[in-house]
């Protein structure tokens, strides 16, 4: 390609370059700051707010509490059944003789890239089955959304573990075996032990996803048993009052504290890097 | 500690024969070194000592005991790996317990020993520290502590000091003959750097193309090798290829296969008429005055190294001849001189004899 | 490792693959299956009735097109802001780098609800877009910026970006810094050396994430819902309605086809641009 482009010219668009990223930065936090900043208003929602105040955060609603708290022990319960699923199906994956596992892996990682709207129903219609036909509730109960949630975030704790063990040596198997140790001490004292980095990893990004889905809960969440995002989508579907944003902005709060706790003890590029 | 042994090995990877009917035996409290270049089999030989490879075919016994098919866990062999695989997230003292735990030993119990093994390899002050901060030699000693903790009947050490940088290495060398003396442990060694293998162990085995072609004391290897092969790996030597004449006792009038050049060597071929005159650098005396029997010689490169210089001469006699001068008679670049050598430092050696040694 | 634990190892994959099966693969292959079984009269028979009622629905139709345009629109845009964030991140002093990686993780992990409410805020008649506008005299009266297609496709764009950007950041990271040096060393000036070094030799690598931005797009559910006002309707809207509120779960899966296809079709370009490029690569042209 032979396009000459004078000195002039050249500093022009990299000024104009630079203008664009200021304004794709501004682009990507503004919305972020408006929430919190409109959350201080009184009675309406106006930026900027016309009346400052703290109402709309001492009269956060008990329902917002709850689901929050429900949303965070979904959270940490789906993260942590999708490790146990995970680190013995990565141990098969990176260190058995299994066949076909380059069939197993694209099936598991497919979830990843599957419309959750169309999860979320054939899971309804799924646990609607099992209601009627075997007796077992599960819409509307804590376990079923734990179900769905697992099936939706497994694939983020599968393949961080399976890139950390792919990149361990496999001396550290010989040197546990030299010294006396059978195949299941050598996995729960050192093999395990050294995939954490990526088990954590994984984990946090099934928290997060649980933590923010709509898409498939809102199909399976009962009236008294909802979560916080879904709460809010609900909120937000039909009122604009600023409580509503002082909610959503107490969530984003822990959702980025999460994030720096994370970054603080592992990084959050080994978080998004996908193997 | 204990004796093993080791017959018809047999090891194969995928369609290849790396080892093809090796025996071996290891005395009770011996260093040995195996010793090879690359490709050699060396480690393979002692990966299958070790357990972490299956042999296709022969057997090994500890003591009388057959261990062939036993998995390494229960080998009670200790190894000491290449890059010394300690548990990154361990600390010091508790990657030398490890072997101790797998063996159930009580908790008290295992740390005064494993502070022992530490202290032993003088490493006993480094106990919580983690093997991100400690050096390669820091690391390497942990190695050994965490291996000879578990009192094994055999200890394996691959290329140890391969990971070290090499002012460190003659230091580790001397150390770890002096533990192995001291406590009398049976070691076997696998090492490329033949330097290494002579200055700490009992006995060298020569190893190339998966087979032994020597093995001995390494006074003896160095001195009386069986073929040319073990005599140009074992230290420096000038290899000159010769047919025999006359033969008279150990004693025989050689002849230069290229320039016909006719001298006196010691050794014997066996069978064969041509082989190999081993003449070492050190064996080399130059002299500014002719002397009966000395050859004149050119020199052709001179090169100092503070303890020794190193001299390329060129002969029409013998060719090109590396010579070696400690104090006297300082040559220059250019300079025209004589080179004397005795009969008996011209060993006569086949080409190249794969042979069991013993 | 030796061979016996090799094999015991294999039992692991049992419990994920058994929920994944149970819980993933047959509720969804089951429910798109649906979308050929008709019911009538209690008994039930193949008919493609479905996906006919589906496609002679004008409503569908229009959620379609919607569908695809949103996607395609959001998906360059997307690309385009995320290569040059991605550049910048990369390619400049860490600190402006560490900033611009920063805003984007921040806006990643907060909730798409709460990032939905702060553009109803932004693009309101008196939010404050609005009010520059009329400020700087660019217009007389307050836009229509809200509740509908442009602040679902700002909202879309808004969610999509630090994604494409965190996947384009080891594209970039890739090209060695050498090219780029040499070319300035032959005294081209930075634009020609982005046209001719950087823009050649990582777009074919840019241009698939650039296509799962868009496939992610077009399932999307929340945003369009939030900023749409109802006027946007995209076909997760349609699937929803058809299931949640018309119970029509054969109808939904026939939809539900519909957008795994569409899906699909992006995934499949994605693979033949994919083998395209390798044999180009191997062909030794670049």
């Amino acid at each position: 390609m032979k396009t000459i482009i004078s000195r002039g010219v050249d500093t022009v668009l990299c000024g104009a370059m630079h203008a664009l990223t200021v304004l794709a930065v501004a682009f990507l936090v503004m919305p972020l700051f408006v929430v919190v900043i409109v959350s201080f208003n009184s009675t309406t929602v106006i930026f900027p707010p016309r009346d400052w105040s703290l109402a709309s955060y001492l009269q956060i609603p008990q329902v917002a509490v709850d689901t929050f708290l429900r949303s965070l022990l979904l959270g940490l319960c789906c993260a942590t059944l999708s490790a146990l699923f995970c680190i013995p199906a990565a141990i098969a994956m990176v260190k058995s003789n299994l066949r076909g596992k380059a069939f197993i892996e694209a099936a598991l990682r497919s979830p990843l890239q599957f419309p959750a709207i169309i999860l979320g129903v054939a899971i309804l219609q799924y646990f609607y089955f099992w209601q009627g036909a075997l007796a077992v509730p599960l819409v509307g109960t804590f376990m079923g959304l734990l179900i769905a949630h697992t099936v939706y975030t497994f694939p983020f704790v599968l393949v961080p573990t399976i890139a950390r063990l792919s990149a361990l040596s496999d001396q550290y198997d010989e040197a546990a075996a030299g010294l006396g140790a059978g195949s299941l001490t050598t996995l729960v004292r050192v093999i395990i032990p050294l995939m954490r980095p990526g088990i954590v990893a994984g984990m946090f990004m099934s928290f997060i996803m649980s933590f923010e889905d709509v898409a498939v809960t809102m199909f399976l969440a009962g009236s008294k048993m909802t979560t916080f995002p879904v709460y809010l989508f609900g909120s937000a579907e039909v009122s604009n009052t600023p409580g509503l944003y002082a909610v959503a902005s107490l969530g984003s709060l822990v959702a980025l504290t999460l994030v720096l706790l994370v970054e603080r003890f592992i990084g959050i590029r080994t978080v998004l890097s996908k193997g | 500690m204990s004796r093993l042994e080791i017959d018809s090995l047999k090891i194969v990877y995928g369609g290849w024969t790396a080892i093809d009917d090796l025996n071996l035996t290891i005395e009770k409290g011996e260093l040995v070194s195996l010793l090879g270049p690359s490709g050699s089999g060396k480690t393979s030989l002692l990966r299958a000592i070790g357990g972490y490879l299956k042999p296709a075919g022969g057997s090994m016994r500890i003591d009388g005991k057959d261990i062939t098919s036993v998995p390494p866990q229960f080998r009670d062999i200790g190894m000491v790996f290449q890059n010394f695989v300690l548990f990154p997230h361990l600390s010091t003292v508790e990657n030398v317990e490890f072997g101790l735990r797998t063996r159930g030993v009580a908790k008290a119990e295992r740390r005064r020993r494993a502070i022992e093994a530490l202290a032993m390899v003088q490493m006993d002050t480094y106990l919580d520290r983690y093997p991100f901060e400690l050096s390669g030699g820091q690391q390497q000693r942990v190695a050994l502590a965490r291996a000879i903790v578990i009192r094994p009947t055999l200890l394996l050490l691959d290329e140890p000091m391969g990971a070290l940088d090499t002012k460190l290495r003659e230091r580790a060398q001397e150390e770890i003959r002096s533990l192995q003396q001291e406590l009398q442990l049976t070691m076997i060694l696998v090492t490329h750097d033949q330097r290494e293998a002579m200055a700490m162990s009992d006995r060298i085995i020569v190893m190339r193309g998966g087979k032994i072609v020597d093995a001995g004391d390494p006074w003896r290897l160095y001195h009386a090798p069986k073929t040319a092969f073990t005599a140009e790996f074992l230290g420096a030597t000038n290899l000159l290829p010769v047919e025999v004449l006359t033969r008279d006792g150990n004693r025989a009038r050689v002849r230069m296969t290229k320039t016909g050049h006719e001298f006196e060597a010691e050794g014997s071929l066996a069978d064969a008429s041509a082989g190999y005159v081993s003449l070492r650098p050190e064996d080399i005396t130059c002299t500014s005055r002719a002397e009966p029997g000395a050859l004149p010689a050119k020199v052709m490169k001179r090169m100092f190294y503070g303890v020794n210089t190193h001299l390329r001469l060129e002969t029409p006699g013998l060719g090109s001849l590396l010579a070696v001068q400690h104090r006297h008679g300082v040559f220059e670049e250019g300079a025209d001189v004589f080179v004397v050598f005795q009969p008996q430092d011209a060993r006569l050696l086949p080409a190249d004899l794969p042979g069991e040694g013993r | 490792m030796s061979s016996s634990s090799s094999s015991l190892y294999r039992f692991g994959i049992i419990p994920l693959a058994l929920f994944f099966i149970v819980f993933f693969a047959y509720p969804v292959l089951h429910f798109l299956w649906g979308s050929v079984v008709v019911d009538a009269g209690g008994a039930s028979f193949l008919s493609l009735r479905n996906f006919t009622d589906a496609l002679r629905s004008a409503s569908v139709l229009r959620s379609l097109s919607t569908t695809l345009l949103l996607s395609i629109l959001t998906g360059v845009v997307s690309l385009l802001l995320g290569y040059l964030l991605a550049f910048q991140v990369v390619r400049r002093p860490p600190i402006i780098g560490k900033i611009i990686f920063v805003a984007a993780i921040a806006s990643l992990f907060t909730s798409t609800i709460a990032r939905a409410l702060g553009w109803r805020v932004l693009l309101g008649f008196e939010g404050p877009i609005n009010k520059m506008l009329i400020g700087l005299g660019l217009v007389s009266e307050p836009l229509q910026l809200i509740n509908n297609f442009t602040a679902v496709a700002i909202g879309m764009i808004h969610i999509q970006v630090p994604v494409v950007m965190v996947g384009l950041i080891p594209v970039i990271e890739a090209l060695p810094r050498d090219y780029e040096r040499a070319a300035i060393g032959l005294g081209a000036s930075r634009w020609n050396t982005f046209l001719t070094i950087h823009l050649p030799m990582t777009w074919m690598n840019a241009v698939p994430v650039g296509l799962i931005a868009i496939m992610a797009t077009a399932a999307y559910f929340t945003t369009p819902v939030l900023l749409g006002g109802g006027r946007v309707n995209v076909i997760a809207i349609q699937i929803q309605q058809a299931s949640q509120v018309l119970f029509e779960f054969g109808y939904a899966a026939a939809l539900s086809v519909m957008l795994v296809v569409m899906i699909s079709a992006v995934a499949i370009f994605i693979l033949l641009l994919t083998h395209w490029r390798r044999s180009v690569r191997a062909r030794g042209s670049s």
